[in-house]
């Protein structure tokens, strides 16, 4: 049988030319749970990116650099740290999400709760993920992750924050279902009692050569809290493990990666790394348009659950905010303009003379600035907290393409949320616009305010034209910014504030470019 | 992706200049694309000024509108003028005339000693009346064989001498040669004396005769030919003027109420073969005047105004009033808008039409505008006038439209929301059109004196009240004779 995992002289190193990783090899055999042990910094969570996120890493600057690292990566499966469920879903959305795209029965989802020791009430619609203790949602994960019939699991840390009791319980799950599935695990943690209860093999990220350690390898007994094992032995096997791990850390736990050579970077890599800021909104754009129609033909409940989810943020929550600030901007512009002409002359004259003129020019470019800041941050800063709690890393181990599960919906319910606010926005505009006309008692005043919209005069077609324009290139191009900051690596939570303010940034350079080429490519031409 | 977009705005930008109202002349075609949303109108089916527009609304209450205003005929015939205008000469003023005839006659007999009948005393009951034959059949030697078919002039008076009183009769009527008028006067008189010696003496000296032939009949003459006559010629500048002639129609009388003389307005021919319009009329009998009145037709009044555009004089008077330099000069006009105008020149002569309780003068102008280029632009204005005593006419709005010329046969809105805020400064062009009318009305019909001939009085006339009659003006002025 191919070893689901077979990695050779595997080599990382960071952009500055600090070693993390200098030689794992590795190989793992179906239905073998491999525990690797290590203290903070020795590469545990960098072995893990590496079988995830190689690309992003050696985007970033990263080397990697490896012998042999045979690994399908349709049958790796993470269970990442505290579970990383779905909040965007309930408990049952998140194994029929990992059933639907794993080929499983939607129906399951109980079934796979029942298996990893938890309640069939939990898959009840509308059972929020954040109703569930730390070792609930560890079980989640895990029958998430089973749910999707990966044969390698990959565990990050999945006793963080549980007492012994849990810890135990996860262990002997763990056990269970290799067992039963006959998939293959790799579990990283710093817990001696979990590591004991299910490791086949135990390794050590040593930080003394930043090698790969068997430990105990010609004496180890296997599982602890697989059937045989009495507690003196367990006890006895605990001791000594955290001894080895507290020696290691004791004698090495200072000392920093070895530095070499900084990793070499091409004036190419050099520009793209300047550029793809740049670059990624389009890329999101081209992506996220080829993707949306399959995914909302394929899947259309993904599709829609996301896009909900947009749409509450981008539209419905602030709708009420942009209807009251376009109606106050809609009667502050024309109050000033029919003041504007002093004393003697007729304020209605000079409404008339404007019309619909103010909305037309202005209403893309002001819900455009308001949308980027509160529309706009918000599904930045959701798509980014989602990157920071690994559920798209989370995505990527159920083989769930993020781009198609959750950029495509995202983009398109930005742009479309973004058309509709401008609408809602020129509409306030003109209630706004009615009440100063009401004021002096201008006639047909709303076919008056809505003429440059409707039926816009000839010499006026192509104001209405630049703003039609100006709305459909700031959604695509207000969703592409938010998408792709939003989505992008956050490694930290600072990286989500600075991917909204970025865009924040971004969106109104956009914005006022294209202000200022349409005006001059209209009053040109 | 950017630069393909920033291609596609230029280019849909290009596009989108929207289907404006471009009409081609003489056919009026306008683009296919907004030819489902044009309406198209005739004001008008002339003769006159027909005025077609092409309109179309869009939503807010702006309109694109087009125009073009076309002379249609029958014209009027400069060699065969029509009869357009008539002087009404009233009984009241004849009784007038009448005293003033009497007097005459009494200075021209005092001292006279006629045989036999013996030395002049006085003229009793000398009475001028507007008569028909049909009335006065006992004329008829008198009228001779030719006749009064349209009436005449009948003047009777008691002469009295120092042996008899002579009733006479005398008749004038009124002939007309191409551009006379004159009066073929006969006169009867019947001398009865008591003495059958005097009698027959008085057979043998044609009395009647002798008398006939002091009685001022050439002053009568003179006097009748004054006050019915068309008016005189009118200067109007470098020995252009503003003539009235003769026509072909009739002196027409009614009994005991007035004598009426039809004349038409002299025109002559423009550059391009334009002529005033000539509007059918029925021409009904006149209202019984106070003392003198004029008839003046539609087709009176666009002679006029056709004399006076033919020979400039409107040109000028628009040019004295300066539409153009209180335009630009407006404080407004140049501290806000870019747009300047030449002096307006009217394209074709000014009609005038009776339009319900009111006239409605229309003109067509053409007029440069500057805004940096030079656009020809076509305007049009009618104003509904109406008439006031002293002929001061009320002046409201009927029209102001503008249209540009892309081409000479090619008419391009221009302009709309400017001129919709000029509307009401639209009197500054028609209305020094009409007052400049009112005032030549006034000038050459009303403010007048006319003398007589060698007698030492003048007709004056001073003041007129205007109505509608027909398709034209019934002036009824307030004439006297004066010494």
């Amino acid at each position: 049988m191919v070893a689901p995992l077979a990695v050779r002289g595997l080599r990382v190193a960071l952009p500055d030319g600090r070693v993390l990783i200098d030689g794992i090899d590795l190989e793992i055999g179906a239905g073998e749970v491999v525990v690797l042990l290590g203290g903070s910094g020795a590469g545990k969570s960098t072995f893990a990116r590496v079988l995830f996120e190689r690309e992003e890493l050696e985007h970033a600057g990263f080397e990697i650099v490896a012998t042999q690292l045979d690994l399908d990566r349709d049958q790796l499966g993470l269970v990442p740290q505290r579970g990383a469920l779905f909040d965007h879903l309930d408990v049952r959305g998140n194994l029929e999400l990992a059933l639907r795209h794993g080929g499983g029965d939607e129906r399951d989802a109980d079934a796979w709760l029942e298996r990893v020791g938890l309640e069939a009430e939990l898959a009840a619609p509308g059972t929020p993920v954040t109703r569930l203790s730390g070792g609930q949602a560890q079980r989640v994960a895990v029958a998430r992750v089973l749910a999707s019939k990966r044969k390698l699991l990959f565990l990050d840390e999945p006793s963080v924050g549980l007492d012994p009791q849990r810890v135990r319980v996860l262990a002997r799950l763990i056990r269970e279902q290799v067992k039963a599935l006959g998939v293959s695990a790799i579990v990283v943690t710093h817990d001696v009692a979990l590591a004991a209860g299910v490791a086949d093999r135990l390794f050590l990220l040593s930080l003394a050569d930043r090698k790969l350690d068997q430990l105990f390898a010609d004496r180890w007994p296997g599982a602890l809290e697989d059937p045989g094992h009495d507690a003196s032995e367990r006890g006895r096997w605990l001791v000594e493990l955290e001894a080895a791990l507290v020696e290691h850390l004791d004698q090495h736990g200072d000392k920093p990666p070895p530095r070499g050579p900084a990793v070499p970077r091409s004036a190419l890599a050099k520009v793209g790394r300047v550029v793809e800021p740049l670059i990624a909104p389009f890329r999101v754009a081209a992506t996220a348009a080829w993707l949306a129609p399959r995914q909302l033909v394929k899947y259309p409940r993904d599709f829609a659950v996301i896009a909900k989810r947009v749409v509450l943020q981008t539209l419905l929550r602030p709708l009420v905010f942009y209807a009251i600030v376009s109606t106050l901007i809609g009667y502050t512009v024309l109050f000033v303009i029919s003041k504007i002409g002093g004393a003697g002359v007729r304020p209605d004259a000079l409404l008339r003379q404007i019309g619909g003129a103010h909305v037309v020019a202005l209403a893309p470019a002001l819900s455009a600035l308001l949308f980027v800041a509160a529309s706009g941050s918000a599904t930045n800063a959701w798509l980014g907290s989602m990157g920071l709690t690994k559920q798209t890393l989370a995505l990527d181990a159920l083989g769930i393409d993020r781009r198609a599960y959750l950029w495509a919906p995202a983009w398109l319910a930005v742009a479309i949320s973004y058309a509709i606010v401008a609408v809602v926005f020129a509409l306030g505009m003109i209630l706004g616009g009615l009440l100063v006309c009401r004021a002096y008692d201008v006639p047909h005043a709303w076919q008056l305010l809505t003429g440059d919209l409707l039926d816009p005069r000839p010499e006026r077609l192509r104001y209405a034209v630049r703003a039609a324009f100006l709305v459909w290139i700031y959604a695509w191009g207000l969703a592409s910014d938010v998408v792709a900051k939003g989505g992008a690596a956050k490694p930290e939570a600072d990286a989500v504030t600075r991917g909204m303010t970025a865009s924040v940034v971004a969106c109104t350079l956009w914005i006022v470019a294209w202000e200022l080429v349409t005006v001059l490519v209209v009053f040109r031409l | 992706m950017v630069a393909l977009h920033a291609l596609a705005f230029v280019a849909l930008a290009g596009r989108s200049t929207g289907h404006d109202l471009v009409v081609t002349l003489p056919a009026g075609t306008v683009p296919d694309a907004i030819a489902s949303r044009v309406i198209h109108t005739s004001e008008g089916r002339g003769p006159g000024l027909v005025r077609e527009r092409w309109r179309v609304a869009y939503r807010g209450d702006y309109v694109r509108e087009v125009g073009a205003t076309q002379l249609v005929g029958p014209f009027q015939d400069p060699k065969a003028p029509a009869c357009s205008g008539r002087v009404i000469v009233g009984q009241a003023l004849l009784d007038q005339i009448a005293g003033e005839i009497r007097s005459v006659i009494d200075d021209q007999l005092r001292g006279e000693t006629i045989f036999p009948v013996g030395a002049y005393h006085s003229i009793d009951a000398f009475a001028l009346e507007w008569a028909r034959f049909e009335t006065h059949p006992l004329d008829a030697a008198l009228l001779g064989t030719e006749g009064a078919p349209h009436g005449y002039v009948r003047a009777t008076a008691r002469i009295a001498f120092e042996r008899v009183t002579v009733p006479i009769v005398l008749v004038a009527v009124p002939e007309k040669a191409d551009t006379q008028l004159h009066f073929r006067v006969a006169a009867s008189a019947r001398v009865e004396v008591a003495n059958g010696f005097l009698q027959w003496l008085n057979s043998k000296v044609d009395l009647t005769s002798k008398l006939a032939t002091r009685l001022a009949n050439r002053e009568l003459s003179a006097m009748l030919v004054t006050a019915l006559a068309p008016p005189p010629p009118f200067e109007l500048a470098e020995g252009q003027t503003l003539a009235f002639t003769f026509c072909a129609d009739p002196v027409e009388i009614a009994d005991r109420a007035y004598g009426a003389l039809p004349f038409a307005v002299a025109i002559g021919g423009a550059p391009g073969g334009v002529l005033p319009p000539h509007i059918a009329t029925t021409h009904a009998p006149p209202p019984v005047p106070a003392s003198l009145a004029i008839d003046l037709d539609a087709d009176a009044l666009n002679a006029m105004l056709y004399e006076l555009w033919r020979t400039g004089w409107l040109d000028r008077r628009l040019a004295e009033v300066g539409l153009d330099r209180r335009f630009n000069t407006d404080p407004t006009v140049a501290e806000m808008l870019t747009v300047r105008l030449s002096p307006p020149r009217l394209a074709l002569p000014p009609v005038i039409t009776r339009e319900g309780d009111h006239l409605r003068l229309a003109a067509d102008g053409r007029v440069n505008l500057s805004d940096g280029g030079l656009t020809v632009g076509r305007v049009y204005g009618a104003v509904d006038l109406r008439l006031a005593a002293g002929l001061s006419p009320t002046v409201s709005l009927g029209a102001l439209e503008l249209a540009c010329e892309r081409a000479p046969t090619t008419l391009v809105p221009c302009y709309a929301d400017l001129v919709g805020a000029l509307a009401t400064r639209a009197a500054d062009f028609d209305g020094a059109l009409t007052t400049s009318f009112g005032e030549l009305l006034r000038d050459i019909f009303v403010d007048r004196e006319l003398s007589a001939g060698d007698l030492p009085v003048s007709l004056r006339v001073t003041g007129v009240v205007p109505t509608l009659v027909g398709t034209g003006v019934h002036l009824d002025l307030n004439a006297k004779l004066v010494k």
